[in-house]
């Protein structure tokens, strides 16, 4: 049983930073936009989670710093792809770039280090890691994973029962026809980018801050691209993207189950491929069930239209 | 009319570089390095310095075989973007069959058959995400990059598992070395046979598309895949041809730099090569002449993230920053890109008739005149009202 309790604990902890990720992609992509640089927000917004941290002393402080910083980039690539019409994949594969890149920078210029940086203030741990019987499942959980219900319950107020919510599904289905209604597209899209931005903030600060309590190079390490799969394989809808983020959560926790416990004798990275290739596994279900759903060519070139 | 485009997005290149060379000496002299420094490394261990040239060369190469591939792809518009992961399945395969094969067949012989092994690999890491894209609608980006990840893992796998090296006791796990008579490249990673296989490959992709019908039909599929459906183009199999050619060259990509200077791959080995490398292509605006000269640039620029770390303390991972801010600006239309549209949009007095050319052209960098004229995209508003 206990290791049920294990199991069900690493779940939620690998589910955390791909739905906080995934809840604000939701956004940007019913507002037509490919936000793919959900990766470097991330790094980006545990690096500043960690840096507040040290800083200022709290975590919670850090958090707000993250997501003061990533709504800053979400707001230059919204001028970037939405005002100069750059292409937004190339455009968020480079917003990745500079994640990796800048935060790797900025750690050797700001903390003399490339190795981690830690930071002793770290958010609340309601359930400590010492606890036994079913709340083991909560141990060690940071506050963040607890804020996961209601984020989900508000995007989804958000997203389908505003005005706002409207007007962003507007802008990205139909540009045009939302202009013509006087919907100011590219306003709604900056909106819907900052949110994005602001959520990746957390989703990364819950890796930093929410639970290895450090910052080390490239940590996300493809969560961002998971987040951005359950957007697709969620279609668009939020509790959709609950599911999805559930799915690639369960696979990142059998990565972490079998490095204790052997699956059929299979080597170790064989087991870590496993969130990957369930990724590519849920594009594949997605794009036979629902043929609509997932193509780039069609979304791509949406900010074109816009 | 061709020239002038060309020199345009060329220009366009030029300015997007300067951009992010600008943005990335701002951050850098606000993190305590002095931009003046900072350039002056640059061009000493990109150029100056002794052995600078050959460093540059040699990291150009690897560079320009997976980004004339990139250019493939693109101009179908097929965001491949899994370059890395194919450069590893490169790498691993060519590896494989480099240490299995007996020298006894003869060293150059082996050496070719590694390279054309490694060729396929990638091949393969390619067009199955590319089968994915073309008969399931699957997101190639996603695709492809999860296929990269995976591999990531293979080569950990195979440099701690199968092809350990017995003799190391270091820290990092790495696979035995291949023998030097399998090598294409002394250790240097310069021979006169791979700059041969660029320029083979540069010009055989260069016929490929623009003296061919499959380059013609890619050029169709990129500006309007429904009306290349329309007109009898086969789609699907000109799509997973390109993910194949893309694939093929970063496989070669990969098993030049394992056969070559490298000889053996470490656990954890991560030449940051593939977003580089669609930048390369888009940088030499999807074109191969220009592809050859952004790879000498971006070389450059790698051979002196080298440098840098032991000149000026800058971290080797900066040129991941440079690389980032580049491509986050280097579609950006802006200046002569955008102003001509409006000026003709106006002139005609009609309503957004060029909106054709902004569409399926990944990074609308493309040379529009380099092409033969579509036919009459002005005609067909194509698939893209329906947008997901």
């Amino acid at each position: 049983m206990n290791e049920v309790y294990t199991f069900v604990n690493s779940v939620l902890l690998g589910t955390t930073p791909i739905l906080w990720a995934a809840l604000g992609c939701l956004f940007a992509h019913r507002a037509g936009i490919y936000q793919l640089g959900l990766e470097g927000l991330m790094l980006i917004g545990a690096f500043a989670s960690i840096g507040g941290a040290v800083a200022f002393g709290s975590a919670w402080t850090g958090i707000l710093l993250a997501m003061a910083v990533c709504v800053l980039v979400s707001v230059v690539f919204w001028f970037v792809v939405v005002i100069l019409k750059a292409n937004a994949i190339i455009a968020g594969l480079g917003l990745v770039g500079i994640g990796v890149g800048g935060t790797s920078f900025l750690q050797g210029a700001i903390f003399h280090t490339s190795g981690a940086v830690s930071a002793r203030a770290i958010v609340g741990t309601p359930v400590s890691g010492t606890a036994t019987g079913p709340l083991s499942v909560l141990s060690s959980l940071s506050l963040l994973v607890y804020l996961l219900p209601v984020a989900a319950f508000v995007v989804w107020v958000v997203a389908r029962r505003t005005n706002f919510g409207l007007r962003v599904s507007a802008s990205g289905q139909y540009p045009f026809a939302a202009k013509a209604a006087g919907v100011r597209v590219r306003l709604v899209q900056l909106g819907a980018l900052c949110i994005t931005g602001a959520m990746c903030a957390v989703g990364g600060s819950q890796l930093s801050v929410g639970s290895l309590h450090a910052f080390s190079y490239d940590m996300t390490s493809g969560v961002g691209y998971v987040a951005f799969t359950a957007v697709l394989f969620g279609r668009e809808a939020p509790w959709g993207v609950v599911l999805a983020s559930f799915i690639f959560g369960i696979a990142t926790a059998l990565g972490i189950f079998s490095q204790i416990h052997a699956i059929f004798g299979l080597p170790l990275e064989f087991i870590q491929m496993m969130p990957y290739i369930v990724t590519v596994l849920a594009l594949w279900f997605a794009g036979w069930r629902w043929p609509q759903a997932g193509s780039a060519a069609e979304g791509a070139f949406a900010e074109l239209r816009g | 009319m061709s020239w002038r485009n060309g020199l345009g997005s060329a220009g366009r290149s030029g300015v997007a570089l300067l951009v992010g060379l600008a943005l990335a000496a701002i951050t850098f002299q606000a993190g305590g390095f002095s931009a003046g420094g900072t350039a002056s490394g640059v061009v000493t261990g990109a150029v100056t310095g002794s052995g600078s040239l050959a460093l540059t060369l040699r990291y150009a190469l690897p560079l320009a075989f997976i980004a004339i591939g990139v250019v493939v792809s693109f101009r179908g518009g097929f965001f491949n973007a899994g370059a890395q992961g194919q450069f590893y399945a490169g790498g691993i395969v060519s590896l494989y069959v480099g240490l299995t094969l007996p020298t006894s067949l003869g060293g150059p012989i082996v050496a070719f058959l590694a390279v054309l092994a490694g060729a396929v690999a990638g091949m393969v890491w390619s067009v199955v995400p590319g089968m994915l894209r073309v008969y399931f609608n699957v997101n190639e980006v996603i695709g492809t990059l999860m296929f990269s990840f995976i591999a990531e893992y293979l080569v950990t796998y195979i440099a701690v598992g199968p092809l350990k090296s017995s003799a190391g006791a270091g820290q990092v796990a790495v696979t035995s070395s291949v023998p030097a008579a399998v090598r294409v490249t002394p250790a240097s990673g310069i021979s006169a046979g791979v700059v041969l296989g660029v320029l083979l490959v540069g010009a055989a992709v260069w016929w490929l598309l623009r003296r061919t019908r499959f380059g013609f039909e890619i050029a169709l599929i990129g500006r309007n895949p429904i009306m290349a459906e329309v007109q009898g183009v086969e789609t699907r199999q000109i799509g997973l041809a390109t993910f194949a050619v893309t694939g093929f060259t970063a496989g070669l990509g990969g098993a030049i730099e394992i056969l070559g200077p490298l000889g053996s791959i470490s656990s954890g080995y991560d030449p940051n090569i593939g977003l580089t490398a669609i930048l390369v292509a888009l940088v030499g605006v999807l074109a191969v002449g220009g592809v050859l000269v952004a790879a000498l640039v971006f070389g450059g620029l790698t051979a002196a993230s080298l440098y840098l770390p032991i000149a000026t303390g800058l971290p080797s991972t900066s040129l991941v920053f440079l690389t980032g801010l580049v491509s986050f600006v280097v579609t950006a239309k802006v200046g002569w890109g955008r102003w001509p549209h409006g000026l003709l949009r106006r002139a005609r007095g009609g309503p957004d008739r060029h909106r054709d050319d902004e569409l399926p052209v990944p990074g609308g960098t493309r040379p529009a005149g380099e092409e033969p004229p579509p036919p009459a995209p002005a005609t067909s508003p194509g698939p893209v009202e329906t947008s997901v």
